[in-house]
C-alpha cells in the first residue's frame, strides 16, 4: 500500500517537474534590459544567481528590479535593469554585496569600470536626437558618470558615443526627448575590451 | 505577470519623490512633464495644443522660448528659432523649464500663522506689531489657512501701522530679477510712492549692481552700451571672472562659433581653468589664453593700460580721451607710475596664480593688435566709422567684490583709453545673471533710485515720477531722505537692530544672502514677513509670517529685460492653479489698501481693472511706463507712438520684432527694433534727448583711476573677519572700514597659508588655510526651480566642492568622500570632488592649488529645513559689501576642510 | 527520577521569539533601504507625506544605533536565503547546491558562507526549520488555525504521504537545475520565496508569482495534509534532514518519568512519533514535545544518534500493567 502511494506520489512530482521543464523553455522577455555592473555572462549569470535580492536591496539608486516569469524559469528572481526608467549610477554596491559571484566585486574607479563592465553600449538615433536636429541639447553628455571617455559632444552639444561606454543607461533615462533619442543596447555577454 | 509597471497614474503622483545616489550621480523617479505630456493616441494630438512666445526664465542672456500647453497645462519648451539672441538654440535649463512648474506648489488660501491669527482676531486686533514666535519652521501646524483677502486685509493693516508707527522707512521689500518689470515697477512705486521707504532691494543686488554703478560712475547711466550682435564683429573677446559657458551658454556658443570662424583671439580672467577657457582651447589653443588672477583684477588692468602707453602708443586713442573723456590725465599718469607687470605681481595671487609679466605683455599684445584691426577698417572712412576691436565681458563672478564698482570702471577706462567704446563691435559688455534684473535697475527698484536710470536725488525726475506714480511727492522725498545704508546687506543689519520692522520678500529667496547664520536667519526671525511664493518647501516660508501663493513664469503676462537691454514679451501660457495670483496683482492689492489706510486713493494710484482672466492687464502698466519714461535716458515713448500711429499694441511689437531693445524714443526707433548700440550719437538724435555723447552732465566719459594696494592688507582684512563672528558688529557702523576695503580692492578674507599640505585632522580648528568660492554650475539656476527639475536635478544631484588633485592628497582626502567646508561663519557638507577625472557630477573645472569652488544652486536642495539643510553654502560667506554697490564677495571665503 | 533541565520546557518559546524575530527582520529590512534611498535622494522636501512618515519612522528607530544611515545600514542586507551581517555572509545550504548543480561549478567564497549553517546543521539538525525559517512561522500559525478549524467541527486536512518524497524532489531539483543551468530551487523553496516576496512588497511594487505558490502551499496544508509541504515536498528540508542524520544535540524520552499520554506525538508538526523514540533525521529540535509534556519525560541528550527505543513509559498503565502487576503476582 505504501509502495503504490509512493509510486503515485513520485508520478505526481515527476509530472510536476516534467511541466516545470516546459516552463524553462518559457517566452524572453521583450524589453530591453541590462543586467546589474560587473554581471557574469547572461547564460553563466542565470547559473549562478541564486536570486536572493540583497543587490536590490542594497541600491541606492533603486534601479535594479527582479524577474517573475517573464524572462523565462532561468531568469527568475534575477536582478535586471530597465534603464530609461532608471540608469545604472555606478556605485558598485551591488558586486560588494552579491554573495554568490553572479556580480563580481569592481572597484569604483575610471580604470576598473572602463576596462572591467561591459552593461552594454549606448546608440544615440540622429534624427530623434534634438542636438542633431540643431536644438542644442546635451543632456545625456552631461548625465555621463565617463564624460568625454565614453560620450563626447560636438560645437553644438551633438552626442558622439565612444568606446569605453559601459551602458550605465543613465543617458538613455535623461533623453529629454520622447521617445528617448539614445538608447542603450544591452551586451548580453558582457565582452570585455 | 508583470509585476514592477509603475503606471502612469503612479509617475504622476509619484513626481515629487527625487531618487539620488550616495556616491554622486543620481536619476530621479519623478515625472518629467514633458514625457507625460506626449499624446496618448494621434486624434488627442490637436486637442487644445496652445504655444506662447517668451523670454526664458533663466539666465540673462533672453533666449527666445516657445512654451507649450496642452489642455491649460504648460508641457514643454522650445527655442525660438526666430529670436535674434538664440536663433533656435537653448540650453537645457531652458529645455526643461517646463518640469517644475508644478512641483510642490503653494495653492489655495493664503498661510498665516496660528499666533500672529490669533492676535489679529482679538478685539480692535491686539497688538498690531505682533510678530510670530514659530519662525525657522514651515510645518503646517503652525499655520492656519485663511482666504486671501482677508489676510491681505490683515497685512496692510499691520504694514501701516508699522509705517505710521515706525516711518515708512521700517518696511524693506526684497524683490527679484525674476518678476516681470510691470510687477518690479508697481513694487517700487509702493515702496517709494506709498509708503516713502527707501528700503527697497532685490537680488539684483546680490548680482550685477557692480555693473550698475560703474556705467553710472564711467558713462552716466546704468547702460550696456553693446548688443549681442556686436559678438560677432568684435576683433577678440575677453571675459572676466566669466565662466560663460556654463552661466550664459548661448552666448559662449556665439562667441566660440566667431572664434571658429574667424579665429579670434580670447582672453579668460579667472582663478579657475573653466570649460569656457578648455572650449576655447578646442577650438584654437594658440589665441586662447587663461588668465589666473585670484583677485587682482584692477591691477591686471591697470597694468594691461600701462603696457599699452608705454609699447602700444599706436592704439591710444589720445583724441578720443582729449575730447569725450574726464579725468584721463590722472588715469594714465598714475598707470604708468604705478602698475607696470612688474609691480603688480604681488596682487595676482600668489604662487597658485602664475600671471607673469610676459602674460600681461602677451595680452597686451592681443589687445593692441584687435584695436589696430577695428583702426584699419576706419581708416580712409570717415573717423569714427568702422567696427571691431575689443570687447570685455564679465559677469557675475566679477561684480561679487568688495571693490566691484571698481572692477569696472578699470575695464570701461582701459576700453575707453583704447577707443574701443561706443562703435559697433567693442564695449563693456556685462552680463546679467537672472532674466529681468535689467528690468529691476530699468525700474530702479533699489535704494535710492528712481525708474528710468534716475536717483531720489534728482528733483525733476522725482517730481515728474510723483506724477507719473500718482502719488504725493513727499512720500519720494521721504524716501529719499531715509537711510538705507549698506543696501541689501544693510538692511538685514538694521533689521537686527531693530531698525526694520517688516519685510515683503517677493520671488527672491533669501539664501542668497551671505553669512546666513550670523545675520539673515537671525534678522529674518525678528520681523514681520510677507512671503509671496510658488513652492511649498521654499526656505522663505520657514520665517514667513504670512504666505501668499503666487503665480509664477508662463502664468502671467509682462515684460522682461535682458543683458542687451532687449524687452521680450513673456505671454501667459496657462492659468496658476486655484488661489495663486500674479505678484503684480498681490502687490496692488497690497498697495490699494495701505495707501488708503494712510490717507491717499488707493484707486487713483493704483486704477488698473482686472481682465478677462481675472488678472490685471499688464499691457496697460506697460504703457503707462512707455508714458512716464518719456524724456528720460530710457525713453520708450516710440512704442507709444507706434501703437497710435500703426494700430499695434505693444505687447504686439514686441511679439513681433521679437523684443525692443531701450530707449526707443521716437517711431522710427521702436519700429526697428529700438536702439541697438549707445552713444556717441549711435542711437540717433531724436527731440527731448536728455544728454549728448555720453549720458554724463558733461556728456564725457569719467575715467578714474582705481587703486589696489596689499600693503596693509593683513592688518584691514583681519578687521573684516570679525564681522559674523563677533556679536553686536554691524558693517554699517564701519563705513570708514568698508570704504578702506575698497579702495585697497581687499578680500573679506585671508586664508592661512601657513597651514597648508597638512592632513585634515592635523589643521587647528582656528584655521582655515584654503580660498573657497561658490558659483553656479550649468545644469542649475539659482535655488528652487532647477532642483525641482527632474531633468536637471538628476545631472548634478549632490552638493560638492572643487578639489585640486594634490590639496586633496594632502588633507588625506579621497574623490567622493563627504567633507565639511567651514568658515568662521558657519560651515556646509559637500561631496569632495577631486580633479575632472572625479566621479562625483559634474566634474568639469580645474581648480588650482589652494583654491576650492562650489555652487551654491544646492543650497536648499537637500531641504529646506534648517536641521536636516546641509548644503546652505551662504552659511559660509562674508557679508563685507562694496559701498557704492552694495555687492559683496561670495569666492574669497577662507576655509577649513574636514572629512566626515 | 530523572529530571530534564529546567530551562528545556521553555525553548518553544524561544524558538517562537526567534521565529518572530528572524520575519520580523524580513520586514525591517526593506524599509530601512527604502529609508535609505530617501537618505540618498538628498530631496527631502520633495517626499510625499508618506514617504516622510516612513522617512521619519525609520530616522526615530536608527538614529540611536547608527549615524550615518546611508552608509552603516549597508551592513545588514539579504534573507534567510543568503544574508549579510556587516563582515559576515551566511547562506543556505540550499543555495549553494543549487548554484554548483546549475553552473556545475564551486565558487569557493560563496561556499564558505554556508559553512556555518552546515556545521551547526551537523549539530543540530534541522534546527533551520524548527527555528529560523521564515515560512515556519506562517506554516505552524496555519497548523495552529487548522487545529481551531477542526475544534469548531471542521475538517482539515490530515492525509499523510511519505516523507521520502522531498528526497526525490531534492535529487530531481540537482538534476533540473544541472540540465537547464538554472537554481531551480529558488523557485520552490518557501524561506527563498518568502524573503524576497517581502522585500518585492515593501521595495518594489507588490507580490509576484512566488506569492501563489507560498499561498497554495499553505492551502495544501491546511485542507489536505498538516505541515505537508514541509513534511513531504521541500527540499530544504530534506538536505538539512540529511545533514542532521548523526546531529549531537537530540531530544530523548526520559522513559522512568513518561505516562503514555501521548501528548508530544500528538503535538509534533513533522509527524514524528516521540512517544515511541522514533525522532530520526527529520527531527528538527522545535522542542515542542518537551514543551507539551506533562510530565517532564523530554529532554535533550549528546548523542549521535537517537535512543533505541525504550518500551512503554513507567509511568504509563501500560508499563504498569506489565511490571506492577507482576510484581504483584509475584507476592501470592
Amino acid at each position: 500500500m505504501q509502495r503504490r502511494n509512493f509510486i503515485k506520489q513520485l508520478a505526481a512530482v515527476s509530472a510536476a517537474a516534467s511541466l516545470s521543464g516546459g516552463a524553462i523553455a518559457a517566452s524572453r522577455t521583450q524589453r530591453r534590459f541590462l543586467r546589474p555592473p560587473g554581471a557574469l555572462p547572461e547564460t553563466d549569470f542565470t547559473a549562478v544567481c541564486i536570486g536572493c535580492g540583497q543587490c536590490g536591496e542594497i541600491c541606492p539608486n533603486r534601479c535594479i528590479r527582479y524577474f517573475g516569469m517573464e524572462n523565462g524559469l532561468t531568469s527568475l528572481a534575477t536582478p535586471y535593469i530597465i534603464p530609461r526608467e532608471k540608469g545604472c549610477i555606478l556605485c558598485m554596491k551591488c558586486g560588494q554585496v552579491c554573495p554568490s559571484g553572479a556580480i563580481q566585486p569592481i572597484e569604483r574607479s575610471v580604470e576598473a569600470l572602463t576596462s572591467k563592465v561591459s552593461m552594454g553600449r549606448a546608440v544615440v538615433d540622429r534624427h530623434l536626437c534634438l542636438s542633431w536636429q540643431g536644438k542644442t541639447c546635451g543632456v545625456c553628455y552631461r548625465a555621463c558618470p565617463l564624460q568625454d571617455l565614453a560620450i563626447r559632444v560636438q560645437r553644438l552639444e551633438q552626442p558622439i558615443i565612444m568606446d569605453a561606454c559601459i551602458g550605465c543607461g543613465l543617458c538613455e533615462r535623461s533623453c529629454i526627448q520622447m521617445p528617448q533619442a539614445i538608447r542603450i543596447l544591452p551586451d548580453q555577454e558582457r565582452t570585455l575590451t | 505577470m508583470k509585476r514592477f509597471k509603475t503606471t502612469r497614474r503612479n509617475f504622476l503622483k509619484g513626481s515629487a519623490f527625487i531618487t539620488s545616489s550616495a556616491a554622486g550621480t543620481g536619476l530621479l523617479v519623478g515625472a518629467n512633464p514633458e514625457l507625460e505630456a506626449a499624446p496618448a493616441s494621434p486624434q488627442d494630438a490637436a486637442k487644445d495644443r496652445k504655444t506662447a512666445l517668451a523670454q526664458c526664465p533663466y539666465c540673462g542672456v533672453g533666449c527666445g522660448t516657445v512654451i507649450q500647453t496642452e489642455n491649460g497645462k504648460i508641457v514643454s519648451m522650445r527655442p525660438d528659432k526666430d529670436h535674434p539672441t538664440n536663433y533656435g538654440l537653448q540650453c537645457i535649463k531652458g529645455l526643461t523649464a517646463a518640469e517644475p512648474i508644478y512641483v510642490d506648489r503653494l495653492e489655495g488660501d493664503s498661510y498665516v500663522r496660528k499666533d500672529v491669527w490669533a492676535e489679529w482676531k482679538k478685539p480692535d486686533h491686539g497688538d498690531l506689531g505682533y510678530v510670530t514666535k514659530t519662525k525657522g519652521s514651515f510645518d503646517d501646524e503652525h499655520f492656519v489657512r485663511v482666504p486671501y483677502k482677508e489676510a491681505s486685509v490683515m497685512v496692510a493693516h499691520k504694514i501701516a501701522h508699522f509705517a505710521k508707527e515706525f516711518g515708512g522707512n521700517s518696511i524693506a521689500l526684497y524683490g527679484s530679477g525674476q518678476l516681470t518689470m510691470e510687477g518690479q515697477y508697481l513694487e517700487n512705486l509702493f515702496m517709494k510712492g506709498v509708503l516713502g521707504s527707501n528700503t527697497i532691494e532685490a537680488n539684483a543686488r546680490m548680482c550685477m549692481t557692480s555693473a550698475v554703478t560703474g556705467y553710472f560712475a564711467t558713462l552716466g547711466s546704468d547702460t550696456p552700451p553693446l548688443a549681442y550682435d556686436d559678438i560677432e564683429m568684435c576683433d577678440m573677446l575677453m571675459h572676466f571672472g566669466h565662466n560663460a559657458r556654463e552661466s550664459h551658454p548661448i552666448i559662449f556658443w556665439r562667441a566660440a562659433d566667431h572664434k571658429k570662424k574667424n579665429d579670434i583671439p580670447t582672453v579668460v580672467v579667472d582663478p579657475r581653468r573653466t570649460g569656457t577657457v578648455m572650449g576655447y582651447e578646442d577650438i584654437n589653443p594658440k589665441n586662447t589664453v587663461h588668465v589666473p588672477i585670484l583677485n587682482g583684477d584692477i591691477s591686471f588692468l591697470n597694468s594691461l593700460a600701462h603696457v599699452l602707453l608705454k609699447e602700444h602708443p599706436d592704439v591710444i586713442d589720445w583724441d578720443f580721451l582729449k575730447e569725450h573723456t574726464a579725468g584721463w590725465k590722472e588715469y594714465t599718469d598714475g598707470v604708468l607710475r604705478d602698475y607696470s607687470p612688474e609691480q603688480v605681481q604681488d596682487r595676482m595671487g600668489g604662487p597658485n596664480h602664475d600671471v607673469s609679466p610676459e602674460l600681461i605683455r602677451r595680452v597686451a599684445g592681443l589687445f593692441a593688435d584687435a584695436t589696430r584691426k577695428r583702426l584699419e577698417r576706419s581708416k580712409g572712412k570717415q573717423s569714427g566709422k568702422g567696427y571691431g576691436g575689443v570687447i570685455i565681458m564679465w559677469g557675475i563672478g566679477y561684480n561679487q567684490h568688495v571693490h566691484g564698482q571698481h572692477n569696472i570702471i578699470s575695464i570701461v577706462n582701459l576700453l575707453t583709453l583704447t577707443g574701443n567704446l561706443a562703435k559697433p563691435g567693442c564695449g563693456p559688455f556685462s552680463m546679467t545673471g537672472q532674466p529681468n534684473a535689467m528690468g529691476e535697475r530699468f525700474t530702479g527698484g533699489l535704494t535710492g533710485r528712481l525708474p528710468f536710470n534716475e536717483p531720489l536725488k534728482n528733483d525733476k525726475h522725482r517730481a515728474h515720477m510723483a506724477k507719473h506714480w500718482r502719488v504725493p511727492e513727499k512720500n519720494l522725498v521721504n524716501a529719499m531722505n531715509s537711510q538705507n545704508p549698506g543696501m541689501a546687506v544693510g538692511m538685514m543689519e538694521r533689521a537686527l537692530k531693530g531698525d526694520v520692522k517688516a519685510m515683503f520678500l517677493v520671488y527672491a529667496t533669501h539664501v542668497d544672502l551671505p553669512d546666513q547664520e550670523n545675520l539673515v536667519r537671525p534678522a529674518l526671525s525678528k520681523i514681520f514677513s510677507v512671503v509671496q511664493e510658488i513652492y511649498r518647501h521654499a526656505p522663505n516660508n520657514l520665517y514667513a509670517d504670512v504666505i501668499f501663493p503666487a503665480a509664477t513664469w508662463g502664468e502671467v503676462s509682462g515684460v522682461y529685460i535682458s543683458s542687451e537691454r532687449r524687452i521680450n514679451i513673456c505671454e501667459q501660457a496657462a492659468m496658476p492653479p486655484e488661489g495663486c495670483l500674479p505678484d503684480l496683482d498681490l502687490v496692488v492689492d497690497k498697495g490699494k489698501e495701505i495707501a488708503d489706510l494712510l490717507g491717499m486713493d488707493g484707486n487713483k494710484i493704483f486704477p488698473w481693472k482686472k481682465g478677462e482672466n481675472g488678472f490685471i492687464d499688464t499691457e496697460e502698466i506697460f504703457r503707462d511706463v512707455c508714458r512716464a519714461s518719456a524724456g528720460t535716458d530710457t525713453d520708450l515713448t516710440g512704442i507709444l507712438e507706434v501703437e497710435k500711429l500703426d494700430g499695434v499694441s505693444p505687447y504686439e511689437q514686441l511679439k513681433k520684432l521679437r523684443g525692443i531693445q531701450w530707449p526707443a524714443p521716437t517711431y522710427e526707433l521702436a519700429k526697428n527694433g529700438g536702439a541697438k548700440r549707445r552713444y556717441m550719437m549711435q542711437e540717433g538724435q531724436w527731440k527731448n534727448r536728455p544728454y549728448g555723447y555720453f549720458r554724463t552732465k558733461d556728456g564725457k566719459v569719467h575715467m578714474k583711476l582705481c587703486q589696489q594696494d596689499y600693503s596693509n592688507r593683513e592688518e584691514l582684512t583681519k578687521k573684516l573677519m570679525e564681522f559674523g563672528v563677533t556679536e553686536g558688529l554691524y558693517t554699517i557702523d564701519h563705513m570708514d572700514l568698508i570704504k578702506e576695503a575698497r579702495d585697497k580692492g581687499l578680500t573679506p578674507d585671508l586664508p592661512d597659508e601657513a597651514f597648508r599640505g597638512k592632513k585634515w585632522d592635523d589643521v587647528p580648528k582656528d584655521k582655515f588655510p584654503y580660498w573657497f568660492g561658490l558659483g553656479v554650475v550649468y545644469e542649475h539656476f539659482h535655488t528652487a526651480k532647477s532642483n525641482r527639475s527632474p531633468t536637471t536635478r538628476r545631472l548634478v544631484p549632490e552638493m560638492y566642492v572643487e578639489m585640486h588633485p594634490d590639496d586633496a592628497k594632502d588633507l588625506g582626502i579621497k574623490d567622493g568622500d563627504k567633507v565639511r567646508v567651514v568658515t568662521r561663519r558657519g560651515q556646509l557638507e559637500a561631496r569632495a570632488q577631486v580633479g575632472t577625472n572625479s566621479l562625483v557630477k559634474p566634474a568639469r573645472n580645474n581648480v588650482p592649488r589652494g583654491y576650492m569652488f562650489g555652487p551654491w544652486n544646492l543650497s536648499v536642495a537637500d531641504s529646506a529645513v534648517p536641521e536636516k539643510n546641509k548644503w546652505l553654502a551662504n552659511r559660509v560667506t562674508s557679508r563685507i559689501w562694496d559701498p557704492v554697490s552694495g555687492q559683496v564677495d561670495f569666492k574669497k571665503s577662507a576655509a577649513r576642510i574636514e572629512k566626515i | 527520577m530523572k529530571k530534564p533541565f529546567f530551562l528545556w520546557r521553555h525553548l518553544n518559546k524561544l524558538r517562537w521569539l526567534t521565529l518572530i524575530l528572524v520575519f520580523g527582520m524580513l520586514v525591517l529590512l526593506p524599509f530601512l533601504h527604502v529609508y535609505q534611498t530617501y537618505i540618498a535622494a538628498h530631496a527631502y522636501d520633495l517626499l510625499t507625506p508618506d514617504e516622510k512618515a516612513l522617512y521619519d519612522t525609520m530616522e526615530h528607530l536608527t538614529a540611536p544605533f547608527v549615524s550615518d544611515p546611508e552608509t552603516q545600514l549597508d551592513a545588514i542586507k539579504g534573507t534567510t536565503w543568503s544574508g549579510t551581517f556587516g563582515k559576515l555572509q551566511l547562506s543556505d545550504p540550499l543555495a549553494v547546491l543549487g548554484q554548483m548543480a546549475a553552473s556545475l561549478s564551486a565558487y569557493w567564497p560563496f561556499l564558505l558562507t554556508a559553512l556555518i549553517p552546515v556545521v551547526a546543521t551537523l549539530l543540530f539538525g534541522r534546527f533551520f526549520c524548527g527555528w529560523i525559517c521564515p515560512a515556519t512561522l506562517i506554516y505552524e500559525l496555519n497548523s495552529s488555525l487548522s487545529a481551531l478549524l477542526h475544534k469548531l467541527g471542521i475538517q482539515t486536512g490530515i492525509r499523510r504521504f511519505d516523507r521520502r518524497l522531498k528526497y526525490l524532489v531534492l535529487a530531481l531539483g540537482i538534476v533540473i537545475s544541472a540540465i537547464t543551468g538554472s537554481v531551480i530551487f529558488a523557485a520552490i523553496y518557501p524561506p527563498a520565496i518568502l524573503g524576497r516576496e517581502i522585500y518585492y512588497a515593501i521595495a518594489l511594487s507588490g507580490f509576484g508569482a512566488g506569492m501563489v505558490f507560498f499561498i497554495i502551499t499553505l492551502l495544501f496544508d491546511l485542507l489536505v495534509s498538516r505541515r505537508g509541504f514541509c513534511r513531504y515536498l521541500c527540499p530544504g528540508g530534506a538536505l538539512y534532514s540529511l545533514l542532521g542524520h548523526f546531529r549531537l544535540f537530540r531530544i530523548q524520552r526520559i522513559v522512568e518519568n513518561c505516562n503514555d499520554c501521548a501528548k508530544c506525538s500528538a503535538v509534533c508538526e513533522f509527524g514524528l512519533d516521540p512517544l515511541h523514540d522514533q525522532f530520526g533525521q527529520e527531527c528538527n529540535n522545535c522542542t515542542a514535545c518537551i514543551a507539551v509534556c506533562p510530565v517532564d519525560a523530554m529532554t535533550f541528550v549528546v548523542r549521535p544518534s537517537d535512543t533505541p527505543p525504550q518500551g512503554p513509559g513507567h509511568q504509563g498503565k501500560r508499563y504498569r500493567r506489565e511490571h506492577v502487576a507482576s510484581n504483584e503476582g509475584d507476592m501470592t
